[in-house]
Protein backbone atom coordinates (compact mmCIF):
# COMPACT_ATOMS: atom_id res chain seq x y z
CA UNK A 1 0.00 0.00 0.00
CA UNK A 2 1.47 3.30 -0.66
CA UNK A 3 2.68 5.46 1.66
CA UNK A 4 0.58 8.97 -0.23
CA UNK A 5 -3.00 6.74 1.01
CA UNK A 6 -1.91 6.50 4.51
CA UNK A 7 -0.83 10.00 4.49
CA UNK A 8 -3.85 11.54 2.83
CA UNK A 9 -6.56 11.80 5.41
CA UNK A 10 -4.16 13.44 7.59
CA UNK A 11 -3.30 16.11 4.87
CA UNK A 12 -6.82 16.78 4.33
CA UNK A 13 -7.63 17.52 7.91
CA UNK A 14 -4.45 19.51 8.44
CA UNK A 15 -4.89 21.65 5.15
CA UNK A 16 -8.20 22.16 6.48
CA UNK A 17 -6.65 23.98 9.77
CA UNK A 18 -4.27 25.86 7.85
CA UNK A 19 -6.24 26.84 5.38
CA UNK A 20 -9.21 27.97 6.72
CA UNK A 21 -8.00 29.10 10.10
CA UNK A 22 -9.75 26.33 11.80
CA UNK A 23 -13.21 25.43 10.57
CA UNK A 24 -14.88 25.75 14.35
CA UNK A 25 -14.88 29.58 13.61
CA UNK A 26 -17.08 29.28 10.60
CA UNK A 27 -20.72 30.17 11.43
CA UNK A 28 -23.14 28.81 9.12
CA UNK A 29 -23.88 30.55 6.15
CA UNK A 30 -27.59 32.39 6.45
CA UNK A 31 -29.29 33.58 2.97
CA UNK A 32 -31.27 36.10 5.01
CA UNK A 33 -28.36 37.58 6.69
CA UNK A 34 -26.26 37.46 3.50
CA UNK A 35 -29.50 39.54 1.71
CA UNK A 36 -29.05 42.11 4.73
CA UNK A 37 -26.03 43.22 4.09
CA UNK A 38 -26.34 43.60 0.36
CA UNK A 39 -28.88 46.31 1.54
CA UNK A 40 -26.58 47.15 3.94
CA UNK A 41 -23.82 48.58 1.40
CA UNK A 42 -26.54 49.94 -0.90
CA UNK A 43 -26.22 47.35 -3.03
CA UNK A 44 -23.06 45.51 -4.72
CA UNK A 45 -20.93 47.33 -6.99
CA UNK A 46 -17.68 47.17 -8.37
CA UNK A 47 -16.75 49.97 -6.30
CA UNK A 48 -17.80 48.47 -3.16
CA UNK A 49 -17.13 44.75 -3.66
CA UNK A 50 -13.85 44.98 -1.58
CA UNK A 51 -15.73 46.32 1.63
CA UNK A 52 -18.31 44.05 1.14
CA UNK A 53 -15.89 41.12 1.17
CA UNK A 54 -14.63 42.06 4.03
CA UNK A 55 -17.93 42.26 5.81
CA UNK A 56 -18.54 38.71 5.02
CA UNK A 57 -15.84 37.48 6.15
CA UNK A 58 -16.63 39.15 9.54
CA UNK A 59 -20.20 37.89 9.80
CA UNK A 60 -19.68 34.56 8.93
CA UNK A 61 -15.74 33.86 10.12
CA UNK A 62 -14.63 32.76 6.20
CA UNK A 63 -16.14 33.89 2.43
CA UNK A 64 -18.11 30.65 1.55
CA UNK A 65 -17.80 29.73 -2.31
CA UNK A 66 -20.96 30.65 -3.06
CA UNK A 67 -20.80 34.27 -2.10
CA UNK A 68 -17.41 34.40 -4.19
CA UNK A 69 -19.79 33.21 -7.14
CA UNK A 70 -22.57 35.50 -6.50
CA UNK A 71 -19.99 38.35 -6.47
CA UNK A 72 -18.39 37.58 -9.61
CA UNK A 73 -21.77 37.56 -11.58
CA UNK A 74 -23.54 40.88 -9.57
CA UNK A 75 -19.78 43.10 -10.68
CA UNK A 76 -18.63 41.30 -13.60
CA UNK A 77 -14.93 40.09 -11.62
CA UNK A 78 -14.13 36.73 -12.55
CA UNK A 79 -13.73 34.23 -9.60
CA UNK A 80 -10.03 33.61 -9.95
CA UNK A 81 -9.63 37.50 -9.69
CA UNK A 82 -11.66 37.38 -6.19
CA UNK A 83 -10.21 34.48 -5.03
CA UNK A 84 -6.77 35.65 -6.30
CA UNK A 85 -7.17 39.17 -3.69
CA UNK A 86 -9.12 36.96 -1.05
CA UNK A 87 -6.11 34.39 -0.48
CA UNK A 88 -3.63 37.19 -0.61
CA UNK A 89 -4.64 38.90 2.41
CA UNK A 90 -3.81 37.43 5.96
CA UNK A 91 -7.69 38.03 7.22
CA UNK A 92 -10.04 36.47 4.36
CA UNK A 93 -10.12 33.02 4.37
CA UNK A 94 -12.18 30.93 1.95
CA UNK A 95 -15.07 28.57 2.82
CA UNK A 96 -15.75 24.99 1.99
CA UNK A 97 -18.12 23.84 -0.98
CA UNK B 1 8.90 73.47 24.98
CA UNK B 2 5.44 73.39 24.74
CA UNK B 3 2.71 71.45 22.78
CA UNK B 4 0.85 73.39 20.37
CA UNK B 5 -2.79 72.09 20.00
CA UNK B 6 -3.93 72.89 16.77
CA UNK B 7 -5.04 69.80 14.94
CA UNK B 8 -5.97 67.96 18.10
CA UNK B 9 -7.42 71.43 19.66
CA UNK B 10 -10.73 69.66 19.95
CA UNK B 11 -9.72 65.95 20.68
CA UNK B 12 -12.00 64.70 23.02
CA UNK B 13 -13.84 67.72 24.02
CA UNK B 14 -17.27 66.55 22.66
CA UNK B 15 -18.63 62.86 21.95
CA UNK B 16 -17.41 61.27 19.49
CA UNK B 17 -20.87 60.95 17.12
CA UNK B 18 -22.01 64.29 18.90
CA UNK B 19 -22.36 66.70 15.22
CA UNK B 20 -23.97 69.45 17.85
CA UNK B 21 -20.96 69.24 20.27
CA UNK B 22 -18.66 69.96 17.26
CA UNK B 23 -20.17 72.75 15.71
CA UNK B 24 -20.39 74.43 19.01
CA UNK B 25 -16.73 74.84 19.11
CA UNK B 26 -16.51 76.17 15.79
CA UNK B 27 -16.33 73.21 13.58
CA UNK B 28 -18.26 73.29 9.88
CA UNK B 29 -17.01 76.53 9.78
CA UNK B 30 -14.34 75.83 7.26
CA UNK B 31 -16.71 73.56 5.03
CA UNK B 32 -19.38 76.40 4.69
CA UNK B 33 -16.81 78.50 3.43
CA UNK B 34 -15.13 76.27 0.83
CA UNK B 35 -18.67 75.30 -0.34
CA UNK B 36 -18.91 79.37 -0.90
CA UNK B 37 -15.20 79.33 -2.41
CA UNK B 38 -15.37 76.86 -5.12
CA UNK B 39 -12.70 74.58 -5.92
CA UNK B 40 -9.99 76.89 -7.49
CA UNK B 41 -9.77 79.13 -4.99
CA UNK B 42 -9.67 76.21 -2.06
CA UNK B 43 -7.00 74.86 -4.26
CA UNK B 44 -5.08 78.56 -4.21
CA UNK B 45 -5.44 78.60 -0.52
CA UNK B 46 -3.91 74.90 0.14
CA UNK B 47 -1.22 75.92 -2.05
CA UNK B 48 -0.54 79.03 -0.45
CA UNK B 49 -0.64 77.77 3.17
CA UNK B 50 2.43 75.85 1.83
CA UNK B 51 0.61 72.04 2.97
CA UNK B 52 3.15 68.99 2.30
CA UNK B 53 1.54 65.64 2.67
CA UNK B 54 2.40 64.29 6.35
CA UNK B 55 2.20 60.55 5.33
CA UNK B 56 5.95 59.76 4.61
CA UNK B 57 6.83 60.93 1.10
CA UNK B 58 5.94 64.56 2.12
CA UNK B 59 4.63 65.69 -1.44
CA UNK B 60 3.01 69.03 -1.62
CA UNK B 61 -1.20 68.50 -1.48
CA UNK B 62 -2.36 71.44 -3.36
CA UNK B 63 -0.22 70.68 -5.86
CA UNK B 64 -1.56 67.28 -5.83
CA UNK B 65 -5.29 68.49 -5.83
CA UNK B 66 -4.49 70.44 -8.72
CA UNK B 67 -3.62 68.07 -10.76
CA UNK B 68 -6.63 66.07 -10.10
CA UNK B 69 -8.77 68.70 -10.48
CA UNK B 70 -7.53 69.17 -13.97
CA UNK B 71 -9.52 66.17 -15.25
CA UNK B 72 -12.74 67.93 -15.89
CA UNK B 73 -14.86 64.42 -17.36
CA UNK B 74 -15.29 61.59 -15.59
CA UNK B 75 -15.30 59.92 -11.96
CA UNK B 76 -12.60 60.87 -9.88
CA UNK B 77 -12.00 59.51 -6.61
CA UNK B 78 -10.38 60.42 -2.87
CA UNK B 79 -8.59 58.27 -0.70
CA UNK B 80 -8.12 58.64 3.31
CA UNK B 81 -5.40 56.70 3.77
CA UNK B 82 -5.74 55.85 7.45
CA UNK B 83 -3.90 52.66 7.18
CA UNK B 84 -1.12 53.61 9.61
CA UNK B 85 1.06 50.28 9.60
CA UNK B 86 4.69 51.65 9.83
CA UNK B 87 6.13 50.45 13.12
CA UNK B 88 6.24 53.52 15.85
CA UNK B 89 3.38 55.51 14.34
CA UNK B 90 -0.06 56.05 16.05
CA UNK B 91 -0.69 59.92 15.00
CA UNK B 92 -4.20 58.74 13.33
CA UNK B 93 -5.45 57.17 15.56
CA UNK B 94 -5.93 60.19 17.71
CA UNK B 95 -7.80 62.16 14.96
CA UNK B 96 -9.97 59.21 13.92
CA UNK B 97 -10.85 58.86 17.37
CA UNK B 98 -10.99 61.88 19.02
CA UNK B 99 -11.94 64.08 16.59
CA UNK B 100 -13.70 62.56 13.79
CA UNK B 101 -15.32 65.24 12.74
CA UNK B 102 -12.89 67.05 11.83
CA UNK B 103 -11.13 64.48 9.47
CA UNK B 104 -14.54 63.81 7.91
CA UNK B 105 -14.70 67.95 7.36
CA UNK B 106 -11.55 67.71 5.55
CA UNK B 107 -12.36 64.75 3.32
CA UNK B 108 -15.82 66.70 2.34
CA UNK B 109 -13.79 69.96 1.69
CA UNK B 110 -10.79 67.66 -0.13
CA UNK B 111 -13.34 66.14 -2.56
CA UNK B 112 -14.99 69.42 -2.81
CA UNK B 113 -11.91 70.79 -4.49
CA UNK B 114 -10.69 68.29 -6.79
CA UNK B 115 -14.40 67.30 -7.42
CA UNK B 116 -14.37 63.50 -6.68
CA UNK B 117 -17.89 62.18 -5.56
CA UNK B 118 -16.58 59.28 -4.51
CA UNK B 119 -14.65 59.17 -1.67
CA UNK B 120 -13.30 56.46 1.00
CA UNK B 121 -11.38 56.26 4.15
CA UNK B 122 -9.21 53.01 4.28
CA UNK B 123 -8.81 52.35 7.84
CA UNK B 124 -6.02 49.57 9.63
CA UNK B 125 -7.65 46.61 10.11
CA UNK B 126 -6.26 46.13 13.60
CA UNK B 127 -8.38 49.53 14.61
CA UNK B 128 -11.68 47.59 15.55
CA UNK B 129 -13.23 50.34 17.07
CA UNK B 130 -12.09 52.55 15.17
CA UNK B 131 -13.84 51.05 12.40
CA UNK B 132 -17.57 50.91 14.16
CA UNK B 133 -17.10 54.74 15.15
CA UNK B 134 -16.79 55.82 11.81
CA UNK B 135 -19.51 53.45 10.26
CA UNK B 136 -21.82 54.86 12.47
CA UNK B 137 -20.30 58.45 11.96
CA UNK B 138 -21.10 57.96 8.28
CA UNK B 139 -24.62 57.24 9.06
CA UNK B 140 -25.03 60.46 11.05
CA UNK B 141 -23.38 62.89 8.38
CA UNK B 142 -25.88 61.10 6.44
CA UNK B 143 -28.99 62.42 8.61
CA UNK B 144 -27.41 65.72 8.98
CA UNK B 145 -27.06 66.00 5.38
CA UNK B 146 -22.65 66.54 5.15
CA UNK B 147 -22.94 62.60 3.11
CA UNK B 148 -25.28 62.44 0.27
CA UNK B 149 -26.82 64.35 -2.54
CA UNK B 150 -26.85 67.96 -2.44
CA UNK B 151 -24.68 68.48 0.79
CA UNK B 152 -25.42 71.62 2.84
CA UNK B 153 -27.72 73.12 0.39
CA UNK B 154 -24.88 73.01 -2.63
CA UNK B 155 -25.26 71.71 -5.68
CA UNK B 156 -22.06 68.98 -5.07
CA UNK B 157 -22.71 65.47 -3.93
CA UNK B 158 -20.59 62.82 -2.28
CA UNK B 159 -20.36 59.11 -0.85
CA UNK B 160 -17.75 57.87 2.14
CA UNK B 161 -17.16 54.35 2.39
CA UNK B 162 -15.50 52.84 5.29
CA UNK B 163 -13.26 50.13 4.45
CA UNK B 164 -11.10 47.93 7.28
CA UNK B 165 -8.14 46.93 5.52
CA UNK B 166 -7.27 43.47 5.37
CA UNK B 167 -4.18 42.93 7.58
CA UNK B 168 -1.09 43.49 5.36
CA UNK B 169 1.31 45.91 5.94
CA UNK B 170 2.29 47.07 2.20
CA UNK B 171 -1.90 48.55 1.60
CA UNK B 172 -0.67 51.47 3.37
CA UNK B 173 1.57 52.30 -0.17
CA UNK B 174 -0.75 54.23 -1.87
CA UNK B 175 -1.09 51.77 -5.34
CA UNK B 176 -1.11 48.58 -2.80
CA UNK B 177 -4.26 50.15 -1.31
CA UNK B 178 -5.89 50.90 -4.77
CA UNK B 179 -4.90 47.71 -6.05
CA UNK B 180 -6.91 46.04 -3.08
CA UNK B 181 -10.04 48.43 -3.42
CA UNK B 182 -9.77 46.81 -7.37
CA UNK B 183 -10.18 43.30 -5.90
CA UNK B 184 -6.28 42.83 -6.71
CA UNK B 185 -3.69 41.21 -4.23
CA UNK B 186 -2.20 44.53 -2.70
CA UNK B 187 1.09 45.08 -4.46
CA UNK B 188 3.24 48.47 -5.71
CA UNK B 189 3.02 49.43 -9.24
CA UNK B 190 5.75 51.12 -11.81
CA UNK B 191 5.10 55.03 -11.58
CA UNK B 192 4.84 56.94 -13.42
CA UNK B 193 1.75 56.74 -14.05
CA UNK B 194 0.77 58.45 -10.53
CA UNK B 195 -2.61 57.74 -8.88
CA UNK B 196 -3.29 61.56 -9.63
CA UNK B 197 -2.99 60.55 -13.31
CA UNK B 198 -4.05 56.82 -13.37
CA UNK B 199 -5.37 55.53 -10.65
CA UNK B 200 -8.43 53.71 -8.80
CA UNK B 201 -10.17 52.23 -11.47
CA UNK B 202 -8.13 53.90 -14.44
CA UNK B 203 -9.33 57.08 -12.85
CA UNK B 204 -7.73 60.26 -11.28
CA UNK B 205 -7.22 59.80 -7.58
CA UNK B 206 -5.99 61.24 -4.50
CA UNK B 207 -4.51 59.90 -1.84
CA UNK B 208 -3.97 61.91 1.35
CA UNK B 209 -3.05 60.91 4.81
CA UNK B 210 -5.32 61.64 7.78
CA UNK B 211 -3.06 64.66 9.25
CA UNK B 212 -3.11 65.91 6.05
CA UNK B 213 -6.68 66.47 5.68
CA UNK B 214 -7.30 67.57 9.44
CA UNK B 215 -5.10 70.53 8.24
CA UNK B 216 -7.00 71.48 5.64
CA UNK B 217 -10.34 72.73 7.71
CA UNK B 218 -8.05 74.76 10.14
CA UNK B 219 -6.33 76.20 7.35
CA UNK B 220 -9.63 77.45 5.64
CA UNK B 221 -10.86 78.27 9.34
CA UNK B 222 -8.00 79.80 10.95
CA UNK B 223 -6.64 81.51 7.17
CA UNK B 224 -3.86 81.14 5.49
CA UNK B 225 -1.55 84.18 7.37
CA UNK B 226 -2.50 82.61 11.12
CA UNK B 227 -1.52 79.19 9.90
CA UNK B 228 1.63 80.21 8.03
CA UNK B 229 2.68 82.10 11.22
CA UNK B 230 3.38 78.19 13.01
CA UNK B 231 6.53 76.43 12.16
CA UNK B 232 9.43 77.49 9.70
CA UNK B 233 8.78 79.21 6.25
CA UNK B 234 9.55 76.09 4.10
CA UNK B 235 7.25 74.18 6.49
CA UNK B 236 4.72 75.84 8.33
CA UNK B 237 1.84 74.25 10.79
CA UNK B 238 2.34 71.72 13.35
CA UNK B 239 3.11 68.23 13.20
CA UNK B 240 1.72 65.01 15.13
CA UNK B 241 4.98 63.27 16.73
CA UNK B 242 4.35 59.77 18.37
CA UNK B 243 7.28 58.93 20.38
CA UNK B 244 7.85 55.47 21.58
CA UNK B 245 10.69 53.10 22.61
CA UNK B 246 12.10 52.82 25.90
CA UNK B 247 10.98 56.39 27.31
CA UNK B 248 9.62 56.90 30.26
CA UNK B 249 6.20 58.27 28.61
CA UNK B 250 5.30 57.50 25.46
CA UNK B 251 2.77 59.21 23.78
CA UNK B 252 1.25 61.61 20.47
CA UNK B 253 2.24 65.25 20.96
CA UNK B 254 1.72 67.94 18.76
CA UNK B 255 4.52 70.57 18.00
CA UNK B 256 5.30 73.46 16.05
CA UNK B 257 7.66 72.64 13.11
CA UNK B 258 11.47 73.31 13.95
CA UNK B 259 10.39 74.71 17.61
CA UNK B 260 12.86 72.16 19.17
CA UNK B 261 15.92 69.72 18.73
CA UNK B 262 15.22 66.43 18.79
CA UNK B 263 17.45 65.61 22.42
CA UNK B 264 14.88 68.29 23.92
CA UNK B 265 11.68 66.81 22.79
CA UNK B 266 12.65 63.02 24.08
CA UNK B 267 13.79 64.49 27.27
CA UNK B 268 10.89 66.88 28.25
CA UNK B 269 7.74 64.77 26.67
CA UNK B 270 9.67 61.16 27.05
CA UNK B 271 11.07 62.05 30.40
CA UNK B 272 14.63 60.19 29.53
CA UNK B 273 15.01 57.09 28.50
CA UNK B 274 12.91 53.78 30.73
CA UNK B 275 16.06 52.76 33.00
CA UNK B 276 17.44 56.10 32.67
CA UNK B 277 20.67 55.19 30.37
CA UNK B 278 21.62 57.27 27.81
CA UNK B 279 20.21 57.17 24.80
CA UNK B 280 22.11 55.01 22.09
CA UNK B 281 19.89 55.53 18.69
CA UNK B 282 16.96 57.16 17.71
CA UNK B 283 14.82 56.30 14.72
CA UNK B 284 13.14 59.91 14.06
CA UNK B 285 10.79 58.53 11.25
CA UNK B 286 9.32 55.34 11.74
CA UNK B 287 10.51 52.11 11.39
CA UNK B 288 11.91 52.66 7.54
CA UNK B 289 14.17 55.62 9.07
CA UNK B 290 17.70 55.75 9.00
CA UNK B 291 19.41 55.93 12.55
CA UNK B 292 20.23 58.77 13.94
CA UNK B 293 24.10 58.78 16.28
CA UNK B 294 23.51 60.24 19.75
CA UNK B 295 25.54 63.43 18.59
CA UNK B 296 23.06 64.36 15.90
CA UNK B 297 20.22 64.17 17.88
CA UNK B 298 21.07 68.34 18.38
CA UNK B 299 18.63 68.79 15.05
CA UNK B 300 15.40 70.90 14.99
CA UNK B 301 12.29 69.09 14.09
CA UNK B 302 12.01 70.16 10.71
CA UNK B 303 12.08 67.47 7.83
CA UNK B 304 15.10 69.58 6.30
CA UNK B 305 17.20 69.03 9.22
CA UNK B 306 16.74 65.65 10.16
CA UNK B 307 17.68 65.19 6.52
CA UNK B 308 20.97 66.51 6.88
CA UNK B 309 21.53 65.25 10.43
CA UNK B 310 21.24 61.87 8.24
CA UNK B 311 18.22 60.42 8.64
CA UNK B 312 14.58 61.30 7.18
CA UNK B 313 10.86 62.62 8.99
CA UNK B 314 8.67 60.25 7.40
CA UNK B 315 5.64 60.28 9.24
CA UNK B 316 7.12 61.33 12.25
CA UNK B 317 7.15 58.16 14.70
CA UNK B 318 9.85 58.65 16.86
CA UNK B 319 11.67 55.90 18.17
CA UNK B 320 14.07 55.43 21.00
CA UNK B 321 16.93 52.74 22.17
CA UNK B 322 18.55 53.46 24.98
CA UNK B 323 22.51 52.22 25.29
CA UNK B 324 22.52 48.62 26.50
CA UNK B 325 20.97 47.77 23.11
CA UNK B 326 23.10 45.51 20.20
CA UNK B 327 21.94 47.25 17.18
CA UNK B 328 22.09 43.48 15.96
CA UNK B 329 19.10 42.87 17.86
CA UNK B 330 17.42 46.05 16.80
CA UNK B 331 18.16 45.39 13.09
CA UNK B 332 16.72 41.61 13.28
CA UNK B 333 13.59 42.17 15.03
CA UNK B 334 13.15 44.83 12.29
CA UNK B 335 13.97 42.46 9.45
CA UNK B 336 11.41 39.67 11.10
CA UNK B 337 8.90 42.42 10.25
CA UNK B 338 10.10 43.39 6.68
CA UNK B 339 10.42 39.90 5.83
CA UNK B 340 7.41 38.47 6.86
CA UNK B 341 5.59 41.50 4.63
CA UNK B 342 6.97 41.68 1.40
CA UNK B 343 4.45 41.42 -1.10
CA UNK B 344 6.35 39.73 -3.47
CA UNK B 345 5.71 41.91 -6.85
CA UNK B 346 9.77 42.85 -7.55
CA UNK B 347 12.73 40.73 -7.32
CA UNK B 348 14.79 42.68 -5.37
CA UNK B 349 12.72 42.90 -2.18
CA UNK B 350 11.09 39.72 -2.23
CA UNK B 351 14.70 38.07 -2.75
CA UNK B 352 16.92 40.69 -1.08
CA UNK B 353 14.64 40.75 1.97
CA UNK B 354 14.83 36.87 2.63
CA UNK B 355 18.75 37.15 1.89
CA UNK B 356 19.21 39.69 4.35
CA UNK B 357 17.48 37.88 6.76
CA UNK B 358 19.44 34.82 6.18
CA UNK B 359 22.51 36.87 7.08
CA UNK B 360 21.56 38.75 9.89
CA UNK B 361 20.34 35.65 11.27
CA UNK B 362 23.44 34.07 10.91
CA UNK B 363 25.39 37.07 12.74
CA UNK B 364 22.72 36.69 15.53
CA UNK B 365 23.69 33.31 16.55
CA UNK B 366 27.80 34.24 16.06
CA UNK B 367 28.13 32.51 12.70
CA UNK B 368 28.38 35.65 10.11
CA UNK B 369 31.79 36.48 8.81
CA UNK B 370 33.02 39.83 7.13
CA UNK B 371 32.30 38.58 4.08
CA UNK B 372 28.80 38.59 5.22
CA UNK B 373 28.64 41.99 6.58
CA UNK B 374 29.98 43.36 3.24
CA UNK B 375 27.46 40.91 1.41
CA UNK B 376 24.45 42.54 3.51
CA UNK B 377 25.56 45.96 2.26
CA UNK B 378 25.04 45.24 -1.15
CA UNK B 379 21.95 43.62 -1.26
CA UNK B 380 20.78 46.79 0.87
CA UNK B 381 22.41 49.16 -1.56
CA UNK B 382 20.83 46.96 -4.73
CA UNK B 383 17.60 46.79 -2.98
CA UNK B 384 17.09 50.37 -2.24
CA UNK B 385 18.18 51.48 -5.55
CA UNK B 386 15.69 49.33 -8.08
CA UNK B 387 12.50 48.64 -5.81
CA UNK B 388 9.67 49.18 -7.09
CA UNK B 389 7.35 50.95 -4.04
CA UNK B 390 8.32 52.89 -1.00
CA UNK B 391 8.87 49.93 1.23
CA UNK B 392 11.83 48.04 -0.82
CA UNK B 393 12.94 51.45 -1.01
CA UNK B 394 13.04 52.08 2.41
CA UNK B 395 13.55 48.62 4.67
CA UNK B 396 17.54 48.39 3.82
CA UNK B 397 17.75 51.91 5.18
CA UNK B 398 18.12 50.77 8.97
CA UNK B 399 20.61 48.01 8.53
CA UNK B 400 22.56 50.46 6.23
CA UNK B 401 23.09 53.04 8.79
CA UNK B 402 23.13 50.53 11.28
CA UNK B 403 26.14 49.26 9.77
CA UNK B 404 27.58 52.47 9.48
CA UNK B 405 26.94 53.96 12.95
CA UNK B 406 28.05 50.59 14.99
CA UNK B 407 30.61 48.95 13.33
CA UNK B 408 31.76 47.38 16.77
CA UNK B 409 28.67 45.57 17.22
CA UNK B 410 27.90 43.78 14.26
CA UNK B 411 32.24 42.86 14.63
CA UNK B 412 31.59 42.00 18.77
CA UNK B 413 28.84 39.18 16.88
CA UNK B 414 31.04 37.94 14.54
CA UNK B 415 34.37 37.74 16.56
CA UNK B 416 32.58 35.47 19.29
CA UNK B 417 32.52 32.36 16.91
CA UNK B 418 36.40 32.94 15.81
CA UNK B 419 37.09 32.56 19.72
Amino acid sequence: MPVTANLFPFCRKFAEIVHFGGVENMKTFNIQTYKNLIKEVGGLTVENSFLFLGKVQETFGCVPREVVRDVAMKTGFSEARIYGALTSYRDFKVGRE
Amino acid sequence: MKETKLLTRWVGKYEPLDLKGYEAHGGLAALKRALAMGPESIIEEIKRAGLVGRGGAGFPTGPKWAMVAGEKQGQKYLICNAEEGEIGTFKDKVLLDGDPWMVLEGILIAACAVGAEKTYIYINGEYDQTVELWESLVVEARKAGLLGDNILGSKISLDLQVVKSKGLYITGEEFALISSLEMRRAASRLKPPYPTEKGLFGRPTVVNNVETLANVPVILAEGVEAYRKLGVADEPGTRLFSLSGDVKKSGVYELEIGSGTLAEFINEFGRGTASGRPIKTVQPGGGTSRFLARDSLKCKLTAKDIRQAGSGIGTAGVIVYEEGKRAVDIVKELMEFYGFESCGRCAPCRIGVVRMKEIIDKVFQGEGTNEDLEQLRQIGKACVAVSTCGMGQAFPLPILSALELFPQDFEAAIEKVSE
